[in-house]
Formats: C-alpha cells, sequence, structure tokens
C-alpha cells in the first residue's frame, strides 16, 4: 500500500499535541436560516478546534456538507459526518469529492442511528456500505487515488478519517474486535458514544490501551448535556446499550433547574474524561444546544485556547 | 418458507366493494403451513367478508378453492372452471402466487388477501422469524450460519453498531436479538473468530433485487 498522505489541519494538530483537543457539536438549523451558522459561530469558544455538524441524527435537519461549507466560510473547521443510513456507495463517494472541493478535511464515518428510532420512521435506510467498508474506500481515496471502481482521483483528496466507537459494547472482546477493525480499515480518530457510565468507561479505556489503540489512532471522548429528565428516561430507553444510569436520571428527576443541572452534569463527566488516560480529546455533543458548549467547557476548566 | 399475515377484514372489503361474485383461492404450500392463506383462512375470511357485506345490505357471493401450490401453472390450470364462473380472486397465496393467477386469466381481476412478508422459520408455536432476504449471494459460510444481511438492522458486514446490547438489538420493534452477538457466539463456539479480523468487502448488490427482478434458467434442464 502507499505510504498514508498526512493531513495536518486544526484537528490533527490538536490531537498531536500535549494538550486535549476540544471539539463540539453543532446541529445545522431546520428552517432556511443560514445566520443560524453565524450565531452558532459567535458564541463558540476559542478552544474548539473543529465542529462536527450533525447529520439529521434525531431528526431531519439541513445537510451537514452546506453547514461544514458556512463553517468554512466563518474560519471554523468542520468534521462532516458520512452517514450509511442515508446514502449509498454512489453519494458517500460523490460527498466526499464534493466536500474535498469546499476545503472540507475531516470525516466522521458513521452507521447513524436507524431512522426507525426517530429521524423518519418509514423511510428505507440505504445500508449499501457499512462505516468499516466505507472507510477503507476512502483511505483508498487519498492515498492511492483511485474510488473503489478504479477510477483515479487527480489530486486525491486530503483527509483525515474518523470513526465512532462504543464504550459499552459488551463482550469486551467482541468490542475492541470492533475498534482494532476500524483502526486497520484507516480510522485516525475515534470519537466515542456519550459517556454516562464512568466505571464502564474506564474498563472500556483500559482494554483499548491493552490493544494499543491509542498509539494507532486519537480517542476522543464524548459528553452530552442533558436538557430534561424527560429527555434523559428517553434515551435511556432508546440507546439501551449506551447505558444512561439511573443514578444521572434520579439527579436529572430532582434538579430544580434541570437543563442547568444537565450542564453541571455534562462537565463533571467532561472533567472526569479528561482525566482518564489515553483521552485524547473531549467532544462536546451539544445535540442541539450549541449554547451549551461554553458553559460546559468553562465548568470543566477546558477553556484556554 | 414463506411468511405471510392476512390482510385486516375492512381492507378486503374495500378492495372487493365492487363486486357480487368472488372466487377465494388459498394455497395449499407456504402459507397454509403459517397459518395465514390455507383453507381454514380462506373459509373464515369469506364468513366475515360474507356477513359484512349482508350487514351492509350488498350480498357477497363466495365460492372457496385452495389450490396446492399457486405459483405454479399446472396446479393453477385444475381452477380454470370456477375462475370463469366468478367476477374476481381474491388470492391467499404470497405475491408470487398472486402474480401466477393474474398472468394465467388476463381477463380477471386478482386480488391480494395476504401481506407477504419474509422467508424465515417456525420459531415456536405460531411464532416465525425472518432469516433470509434472498440477497443472491450468500455469505452465511461466513458468519457462523447467522445472515447479517438479513438479520442486522443495517445490514452491517463488519460487526454490530453502537445499539447492539448482548440481549437486543436497539431497533426495538419487533424486539430481537442482536445479529452480530450471535454472529460472534456462533464463531467463537466454532473457533472461527478470526473471520471477524478481516474487513469483509463492500457486496455486491447486483445478484440481489437492486438490479430488477431476478431470473433463474437452467439450460441443463430445458426442454
Amino acid at each position: 500500500m502507499t505510504t498514508p498522505m498526512e493531513v495536518k489541519n486544526q484537528l490533527s494538530q490538536a490531537l498531536r499535541a500535549q494538550r486535549l483537543a476540544i471539539t463540539a457539536e453543532c446541529l445545522p438549523p431546520r428552517g432556511a436560516d443560514g445566520a443560524a451558522v453565524k450565531r452558532f459561530v459567535a458564541s463558540l469558544p476559542k478552544a474548539v478546534s473543529a465542529v462536527v455538524v450533525a447529520e439529521n441524527h434525531e431528526e431531519i435537519r439541513a445537510c451537514a456538507l452546506s453547514c461544514a461549507d458556512l463553517l468554512l466560510k466563518e474560519k471554523v473547521e468542520p468534521i462532516l459526518p458520512l452517514v450509511v443510513r442515508d446514502r449509498n456507495r454512489i453519494a458517500l463517494q460523490s460527498d466526499v469529492l464534493g466536500a474535498a472541493l469546499l476545503g472540507v478535511t475531516n470525516v466522521l464515518c458513521l452507521s447513524g442511528d436507524h431512522q426507525s428510532l426517530g429521524v423518519c420512521p418509514q423511510a428505507a435506510g440505504a445500508f449499501d456500505v457499512d462505516p468499516i467498508q466505507l472507510l477503507q474506500a476512502l483511505r483508498a481515496m487519498r492515498d492511492d487515488g483511485v474510488l473503489p471502481g478504479g477510477e483515479r482521483l487527480t489530486p486525491a483528496p486530503a483527509l483525515f478519517l474518523g470513526a465512532v466507537v462504543h464504550p459499552y459494547l459488551r463482550p469486551m472482546k467482541l468490542n475492541v474486535l470492533q475498534a482494532k477493525k476500524k483502526v486497520a480499515a484507516g480510522a485516525q480518530f475515534l470519537f466515542t458514544h456519550p459517556l454516562w457510565d464512568v466505571a464502564a468507561f474506564v474498563e472500556w479505556m483500559n482494554a483499548m490501551r491493552d490493544a494499543g489503540i491509542p498509539e494507532k489512532a486519537h480517542i476522543v471522548a464524548s459528553v452530552r448535556p442533558l436538557a430534561s429528565a424527560e429527555q434523559a428516561e428517553a434515551l435511556q430507553k432508546r440507546h439501551k446499550a449506551d447505558g444512561i444510569p439511573d443514578a444521572l436520571l434520579a439527579r436529572m428527576r430532582k434538579a430544580s433547574a434541570p437543563a442547568n443541572e444537565g450542564i453541571a452534569l455534562c462537565a463533571e463527566l467532561a472533567a472526569k474524561a479528561k482525566d482518564i488516560q489515553g483521552i485524547r480529546g473531549i467532544h462536546v455533543l451539544s445535540a442541539g444546544r450549541e449554547d451549551a458548549v461554553a458553559p460546559i467547557l468553562e465548568q470543566a476548566g477546558l477553556t484556554r485556547a | 418458507m414463506i411468511v405471510g399475515s392476512r390482510k385486516p377484514i375492512p381492507e378486503l372489503k374495500r378492495v372487493l366493494a365492487r363486486h357480487k361474485k368472488v372466487l377465494f383461492a388459498g394455497c395449499g404450500t407456504c402459507v397454509t403451513v403459517c397459518l395465514a392463506g390455507g383453507e381454514r383462512e380462506v373459509g373464515i375470511t369469506a364468513y366475515a367478508l360474507r356477513m359484512a357485506r349482508k350487514l351492509d345490505g350488498n350480498p357477497l357471493e363466495i365460492e372457496q378453492v385452495t389450490i396446492e401450490r399457486q405459483c405454479e401453472n399446472e396446479f393453477i390450470q385444475d381452477v380454470a372452471a370456477a375462475v370463469e364462473r366468478n367476477e374476481a380472486i381474491l388470492s391467499f397465496a404470497c405475491g408470487a402466487g398472486v402474480q401466477a393467477l393474474a398472468e394465467r386469466f388476463p381477463q380477471k381481476p386478482v386480488y391480494a388477501a395476504l401481506n407477504t412478508q419474509f422467508l424465515g422459520i417456525l420459531e415456536e408455536q405460531a411464532v416465525w422469524t425472518e432469516k433470509c432476504l434472498g440477497c443472491g449471494d450468500c455469505v452465511l459460510s461466513d458468519f457462523g450460519g447467522v445472515c447479517p444481511v438479513t438479520r442486522c438492522a443495517k445490514r452491517m458486514l463488519n460487526g454490530p453498531c453502537g445499539g447492539s446490547t448482548e440481549e437486543r438489538c436497539e431497533v426495538a420493534d419487533p424486539e430481537r436479538p442482536c445479529a452480530w452477538q450471535l454472529i460472534y457466539k456462533r464463531l467463537e463456539a466454532i473457533g472461527q473468530l478470526d473471520n471477524l479480523e478481516r474487513v469483509y468487502p463492500a457486496k455486491d448488490w447486483r445478484p440481489s433485487w437492486h438490479a430488477g427482478a431476478r431470473k433463474i434458467v437452467r439450460e441443463e434442464h430445458r426442454v
């Protein structure tokens, strides 16, 4: 295989630096309001190196690629999710080439929440390729300058490749196998599912370290602010695999100002995550609460630029 | 076997609204075994529709017949006279059987009494589960005899997604185990976990339905 192309952008440099890299999530607007992205950028703490533009995560929103372009115009580095649920291999390849034209260099390969869980239960899912197959194809596009069909790309797109990993997936042996496979397929950075259960997360990180994963790919721990006890309950019910502990739920139920409690809780988890050995970055998965990013980073002591 | 379920009576009533005399045609193969479209279900449905139409003051005359195998012309021939005597046919076969009747009797309206669902097995008394999508390029040998194409809601070929637990798949309806947990357990039990280490290539969907409806010709058996 050809030598991997080294992509130097803000995210890759932050992940290689001594200090933790900070990233945040931005939900593209639903209505035709491009200025919403500008408002988000204005509220964004300087510590944030790159922004994940969510792609139809829990509801249909403007497409991530257009939002990534708006971010680039505001001098913010985007991380573009490529969701195999919504696009077949034709659209995925084409979107990546289009993203490269715009100057997007970070991509995150993921399967996406199954459409029947919320975004549009009546829709057919694409699921033409899986995220690991996509990673492998993107790496070949970058390093060998070829599409999966063999067509040459001149020049090849510069891509920093990411994948999602699942701290709570058990048995652990299966979890390690998956992480190794993602790295082998080309993942250079790994975003975790949101951190809820610290003990289970630490157990998983130990397994990742034993498998030598942090030496091969940068692991970024995600934290998500809860908006209310109802939302926490719904998430616990919908994503059983992510295991929101009952204690967190109870805390949200007891809170007199649940939105603030969600921010405090998220900041506590971020502060814990930053001390876990092998974690290279913190991702604030805002899930639409972009205004919560700044206070979370502040309360977690992660505000230095 | 092919598994289907009977459509609701109100839907069948609406479909047959314009007719006075209809042939109800059951099928004696898969849909009889899955208790959806055999002689018994034809009888029960005929009873219900007859009563519903009588209550509306618009009686429906129904003739009942069950064809041994509705997907084969040889068996369909046997009911030609009965088809002739009726205005239309309500077929209780799978989608293949319904279309076989429609092709055989171009002048007769043919309606579907069932929703054809999947290729599956009888799990326990009166419980069927889907096992095969008929993708045309079987991968079962690589995955310990558990099909990820059919049984993983995301058709993933390289391991579970983030919605997998040891108990179940996150996609809630219907409740079912995560196919990848089953694959992992099976491969571990038969000493083939190394199958999961290499990246399984993207599937060529041409042998599947994605290149349109398929056709098989076995030249050696042609006459």
